[in-house]
């Protein structure tokens, strides 16, 4: 069914999903109404499944009895409000205690050392005003977190003095002598935490405490939740975990009559490589993987669940199901489900086509229906990725509303048998719809363990009907930093767990149905949220990405780049809007992955060509000067929609010429895209009209800005469009001629550019084009007294031989704007969490081979926390595939040239006598036919180990002790250099005081630390990194103007 | 002064740089404004009010939901203020007084802009702005008065910037003398023009004197995104 010829468009209608034979259809072709969904218009899409929601009048007074009903025996009850529902009610999230206690919650029990520890409570401690929570809440346990935390925070609450000297010697006193007491005071509060939200720190103690309720007739789905693996070695011990977990429910002893409990199973722990780029290995040894976990479970009998995750993995996790539900040891079992998440707009088509696989299988599918857990990232990751829409609604009813459209099609008839619905869900009214809407009771409710307790103890008492409590089991340590995100979730205001046990919300607010209120909005997406397009309101449109990971985008964009993949291009130099081929030198470029693969052959231009590129820019100069910056900013605006035109063909030279893999490619158009928009922006801006100001003397400026004259523009290979274009559009928005140099490897793409630059209305004469080397160019180019100015980047030798030719003339020093190399640090603290550390390490060392300026070159890592990091950084970078960049499974492809693979390898071969090996992931078998540099890490002493720059896929770490955190702050400045750095700590002060002391010029927390973005993270450093201003920010394209003035008395 | 000494500038200069940064602009123009009561300057006046209402310490950038950026400058670090020394004995057509006027300006900003400065102490003038910045309280560190030719100030490498005036003459030697040196690229900043100033009236001037930073916060670490969860169920018409 995933045919290389791909997708027809279908139309899905919603009504047809209950006709008679519609089940019946063959898979292959239900299958294909789910890619077209992922990021279709909500507005139409909602409007689709709307009226499957919809209630009739009947139905409407039903469910809204039954609700009011609910609500009123929930809030009758005396223990209702009690444990989490009691936390969430007092630490609401829209406090800064509520935030805080999560902050700690997620990350004091894992910190080793007491030092950490201590900084860390005090750190989130001393901010917030616990008293005022005291005796607001009439629960124990939130009385009791709260009394300690008052006791602690009040200890700890010490102002300091703006150097840092603690302003009471005695409270200081007070506080180091107490502060093993706090820490262990609040260790316990942690516990007490973890104690309500985790069922039994391992399958056993669950299956014990569990008994209690499954006396009251609930059973349960015991989940071992973790984080996603990142290493074989984490899989395998995730694999064991769940196995013995089954082993264990099989085996339980309980006598009672509940239902038997089942397992949910989180996929992304069970492979390090669980993503579609890897869909060979997914749907291979994975799948055996699970397969023999399922198999197991089948022998004891124990039903199993597969858990959703992201929107990207979304018909991976449906292919690999399909895969396991179709072999033939699984065949006729009827107890091996998954979950489907409603908020994904995707969630109607899936469940058609899963209920015409059980159906044409002839059993059963147990489906967990829920509303969605990973929200606020699919809408955070869209808006980073510039992609079309969000595969998921974006209001709170419009979700409860696709919740019910779901359930309608769950409970109907056609469906009955083939799929188990299980409803999970706290919301009242969501119950009483399903209560309502159900003609039939083969369904079951879930709750999650400590959450709805009061709400399901009515519903069960009162209907025939199973519920089952989704209990969270393990080490409260590992699992506390999950759970958080799924108490933010239910803790933020607007949720109806709030709201149940606020009895100062009106019971009438709670039973609206969710179709009535959304078809009371003035428009059906939320305008709070606007789409990634739109990320920049009215200023400019963001750049557009693709989803290279949905079926459906990939197969319509890989399209756009298949017919550039055998194209061979002719490029040379540019003068005056024509293309030279006499007096050059022609070069044949090859692919850096793959020799044999010719990309086309480039003209090199000679010392005269910069002669007649000169005269001609300067001669343009006064008319592209005169041309009203609108009309500018408007040609450079027409050129960012031509190369959103030509993705195809630049994507096809980004791989084939700059060696670059898919997402790195779409990163550089959508670069390329943003400086053009941008400095369209800043231009209009800053040179509309001019600026009058009083002068120190009384009289008054009146002060307007314009170009300064021809300005070269020299690039390099790295970021071959989006820096090429960002030196040329901030120059010539200005109101600059502009002589281009392109770094010689990356030549087609810049007279590509060049071509499209034209096309879009740049005059002739305002860009010249001279593709050739800087050793026979440059002089030529940077010495010449008509260069009113200079943009470069590259590496700081280069910047320096430049500045000493520019210097030579004899002219008035001119301006030189000069982004050079660094020694870019990360600095991560025992707080941070180390999967989200070594995901960002891996991403900022070796993605795009390391040959981003921005790359991480030296993690110094807290001496407590080593063990645990370095063997998972190992275990990470084993699983990188190096190879060719055209294939979406590749995550590093090749080095530039020759040049650069030997001076990396010299390197490499330097250090493996000197330093101490960590890993080295593996080349592919046709590595020999490019230049492959294999990822590699060392762990070194210290930064004063390395002298320069490596500007490749090489990471050194370092161990520190958190002592000595300031002399490493020092060790890094005394480099010299000063671009980027990260930072992962969850201690604000720590976080802080690194900022404040790292002399960098982007600094990363909590993140990976490269992909600037235009606008957003403007970039650039200092010292040996580079002059400023920031490429991408508000002062950059004012180093190209001059100031003219009028003085008037 | 000997090299020796003037490397001790450095260093001393070295030593309180980040401390004086970190004050903020506010403290910084607050002392400095202090010290230029005692002296007639206006454009000095004029400069440390343009510094603290044009500069704002943080600007917020747009970005995606879930992330804070935002902009933030510091001093470049040391900024050597120097001069034309073959100007002091009254060059024909240039006022002295204008003359001082411009080295006031020079230093007033490279410090109010968070740069830790060696003052070149080429004139009777430089004397006197030292003494009234140490007897104002600015941190004796953070000035430090050097007398050093400009051949032996400009192959210190440790200078960030250098904030000249002279004349046109001097300044291309001194250009080719920079570009000569090893380590960072010095941002040159010169005044040539003692009439009108273009250069010290000019809007871009105090950024020069500065380098940028952008922070970037992943405020969705820690588990999820109260602020955009809030939104999705936000009430509306």
């Amino acid at each position: 069914m995933f045919t290389a010829t791909g997708i027809t468009i279908t139309t899905f209608q919603v009504n047809d999903i209950f006709n008679p034979g519609f089940l019946d259809q063959p898979l292959s072709q239900l299958w294909q109404h789910i890619s077209p969904l992922y990021a279709v218009d909500e507005t139409h899409w909602l409007k689709a499944l709307l009226p499957l929601a919809a209630p009739n009048d009947n139905e409407r007074q039903r469910i809204t009895q039954g609700a009011t009903r609910l609500i009123e025996q929930v809030r009758a009850d005396d223990g209702a409000i009690h444990m989490i529902d009691a936390l969430l009610l007092e630490y609401s999230l829209d406090t800064r205690e509520g935030i805080l206690l999560m902050c700690l919650a997620e990350a004091l029990m894992r910190i080793p050392d007491a030092d950490t520890a201590d900084a860390l409570i005090r750190d989130k401690l001393s901010v917030a005003d616990w008293k005022a929570h005291l005796k607001n809440s009439d629960s124990l346990f939130v009385n009791a977190s709260t009394w300690g935390l008052l006791l602690t925070g009040k200890v700890v609450s010490l102002d300091e003095n703006e150097d840092g000297t603690p302003s009471n010697v005695i409270n200081r006193l007070v506080n180091k002598m107490s502060e093993p007491v706090i820490r262990k005071v609040m260790n316990q509060a942690m516990k007490i935490m973890g104690h309500q939200f985790v069922l039994g720190r391992n399958i056993k103690e669950a299956l014990k405490r569990g008994h209690s309720s499954r006396d009251k007739g609930y059973t349960y789905s015991f989940d071992m939740l973790g984080e996603a693996a990142l290493t074989h070695q984490d899989a395998d011990k995730y694999f064991n975990d769940y196995k013995q977990a089954i082993t264990a429910v099989g085996n339980d002893a309980y006598k009672g009559t509940s239902p038997r409990p089942t397992i949910s199973i989180k996929l992304s722990a069970l492979h390090p490589r669980y993503e579609v780029s890897q869909k060979d290995r997914v749907l291979g040894e994975m799948h055996d993987k699970v397969l023999e976990l399922i198999q197991h479970a089948r022998a004891v009998n124990v039903g199993v669940t597969i858990d959703a995750e992201e929107a990207d993995r979304l018909e991976l996790s449906l292919e690999l199901f399909e895969k396991l539900y179709q072999h033939e040891t699984i065949r006729g079992w009827g107890e091996f489900g998954l979950v489907i998440q409603a908020y994904s707009k995707r969630a109607l088509p899936v469940l058609v086509w899963l209920a015409a696989l059980a159906k044409q299988q002839g059993d059963r599918i147990p489906l967990r229906l829920v509303k969605g857990a990973y929200w606020d990232s699919e809408i955070k990751n869209c808006q980073q990725r510039g992609l079309s829409n969000y595969p998921v609604y974006t209001r709170k009813e419009s979700t409860d509303t696709a919740y019910l459209a779901c359930a309608r099609f769950l409970l109907s008839e056609s469906v009955r048998g083939h799929i188990y619905p299980q409803f999970a869900s706290h919301n009242a009214h969501t119950v009483a719809s399903v209560l309502s809407m159900a003609t039939h009771t083969e369904f079951e409710f879930q709750r999650l363990h400590g959450m709805g307790d009061a709400l399901y103890n009515t519903v069960i008492k009162e209907n025939d009907v199973h519920v089952r409590i989704y209990a969270p089991v393990g080490n409260h340590k590992d699992l506390l930093p999950y759970l958080v995100r799924r108490l933010l979730e239910n803790g933020a205001n607007s949720s109806f767990v709030h709201r149940l046990v606020d009895a100062r919300c009106p019971i009438s607010e709670l039973v609206n149905h969710p179709a009535d209120v959304l078809s009371s909005r003035k428009s059906l997406a939320n305008p709070y949220i606007p789409l990634p397009s739109a990320l920049f309101g009215d200023e400019r449109r963001n750049s557009h990405g693709f989803n290279i990971e949905i079926e459906g985008e990939w197969h319509d964009f890989n399209a756009l780049i298949q017919p550039f993949m055998s194209t061979t291009w002719q490029a040379g130099p540019i003068i005056n809007a024509k293309m030279i081929s006499t007096d050059t030198t022609l070069h044949t470029v090859v692919a850096p992955y793959n020799h044999s693969q010719t990309v086309g052959q480039v003209n090199y231009a000679s010392a005269q060509h910069v002669e007649q590129a000169l005269s001609v820019a300067t001669e343009a100069f006064p008319e592209w000067s005169n041309t009203p910056v609108s009309e500018r900013a408007a040609a450079l605006e027409r050129l960012s929609d031509l190369l959103e035109a030509n993705y195809g063909e630049l994507m096809a030279l980004c791989h084939r010429e700059a060696g670059k893999t898919l997402q790195d490619s779409i990163d550089e158009i959508r670069e390329a895209v943003d400086f053009c928009r941008y400095y369209a922006v800043q231009a209009r801006l800053a040179m509309s009209d001019s600026v009058t100001l009083p002068s120190f003397d009384g009289s008054t400026m009146e002060i307007q800005r314009e170009g300064r004259g021809v300005f070269v523009c020299i690039s390099p290979w790295n970021f071959p469009l989006a820096i090429f274009l960002g030196q040329i559009s901030a120059a010539l928005a200005a109101g600059n001629t502009v002589i281009a140099k392109p770094a010689e490897q990356t030549s087609i793409i810049a007279f590509r550019a060049v071509q499209l630059m034209l096309e879009a209305g740049i005059p002739a004469g305002a860009i010249q084009l001279i593709t050739g080397e800087g050793a026979t160019i440059g002089e030529p180019l940077t010495s010449d007294n008509r260069v009113s100015g200079v943009a470069f980047t590259g590496s700081t030798n280069t910047a320096r031989v430049i500045n000493r030719t520019l210097a030579n003339r004899q002219a008035e020093p001119v301006p030189f704007i000069a982004e050079t190399g660094g020694q870019n640090a990360m600095l991560i603290d025992s707080t941070c969490l180390p999967e989200q550390v070594v995901r960002d390490v891996v991403r900022s060392a070796f993605a795009s081979a390391g040959q981003r300026c921005s790359a991480l070159r030296v993690l110094f890592v807290q001496k407590d926390i080593a063990e645990r990091i370095i063997p998972m950084l190992r275990g990470a970078m084993l699983e990188r595939v190096v190879g060719n960049p055209e294939l979406h499974k590749t995550d590093i492809g090749p080095v530039i040239d020759k040049k650069a693979q030997s001076s990396l390898q010299l390197h490499i071969d330097n250090m493996l006598q000197k330093a101490t090996l960590i890993a080295q992931t593996a080349l592919p078998a046709d590595a020999e036919n490019g230049t492959f540099i294999a990822p590699t890490a060392f762990e070194i002493s210290g930064i004063d180990q390395l002298s320069e720059e490596q500007f490749g896929p090489i990471l050194h770490v370092v161990r520190y002790k958190a002592s000595d955190l300031d002399t490493v702050i020092d060790t890094i400045n005394a480099s010299g250099f000063g671009l980027t750095l990260g930072v992962h700590t969850r201690n604000e002060t720590t976080a802080n005081h690194i900022a404040a002391r790292v002399r960098a010029g982007n600094i990363y927390i909590n993140r990976d630390q490269v992909g600037a973005v235009v606008g957003v993270q403007p970039f650039g450093g200092q010292g040996l990194s580079g002059t400023g201003p920031k490429a991408g920010g508000p002062h950059y394209l004012k180093r190209f103007t001059r100031e003219i003035r009028q003085q008037q008395a | 002064m000997t090299t020796q000494t003037l490397h001790n500038a450095i260093l001393t200069a070295q030593s309180a740089r980040e401390a004086w940064n970190a004050l903020g602009v506010s403290k910084r123009v607050e002392k400095l404004s202090k010290a230029a009561q005692e002296l007639n300057q206006p454009i000095v006046h004029w400069l440390m009010d343009r510094i603290s209402s044009t500069m704002p310490s943080t600007v917020s950038l747009p970005g995606p939901t879930g992330e804070e950026n935002s902009l933030h400058w510091s001093g470049r670090g040391i900024v050597c203020v120097c001069s034309d020394s073959s100007t002091d004995s009254n060059t024909e057509g240039l006022d002295n007084g204008n003359y001082d006027t411009a080295i006031a300006a020079q230093l007033f900003t490279a410090l109010a802009t968070g740069n830790a400065v060696v003052l070149q102490a080429s004139h009777q003038y430089t004397h006197r702005l030292h003494a009234v910045l140490l007897s104002a309280g600015i941190p004796e560190a953070v000035v430090q008065l050097a007398s050093a030719s400009l051949d032996d100030l400009t192959q210190q490498e440790a200078f960030h910037a250098y904030a000249f005036c002279g004349t046109s003459d001097t300044l291309i030697p001194l250009n080719q003398q920079l570009a000569q040196r090893g380590g960072m690229l010095a941002q040159l900043i010169s005044e040539t023009q003692f009439d009108t100033y273009p250069t010290l009236t000019s809007l871009d001037y105090p950024w020069r004197f500065v380098t940028e930073s952008t922070l970037s916060v992943n405020t969705t670490a820690v588990g999820g995104n109260a602020t955009l969860l809030e939104l999705g169920g936000k009430n509306d018409l």
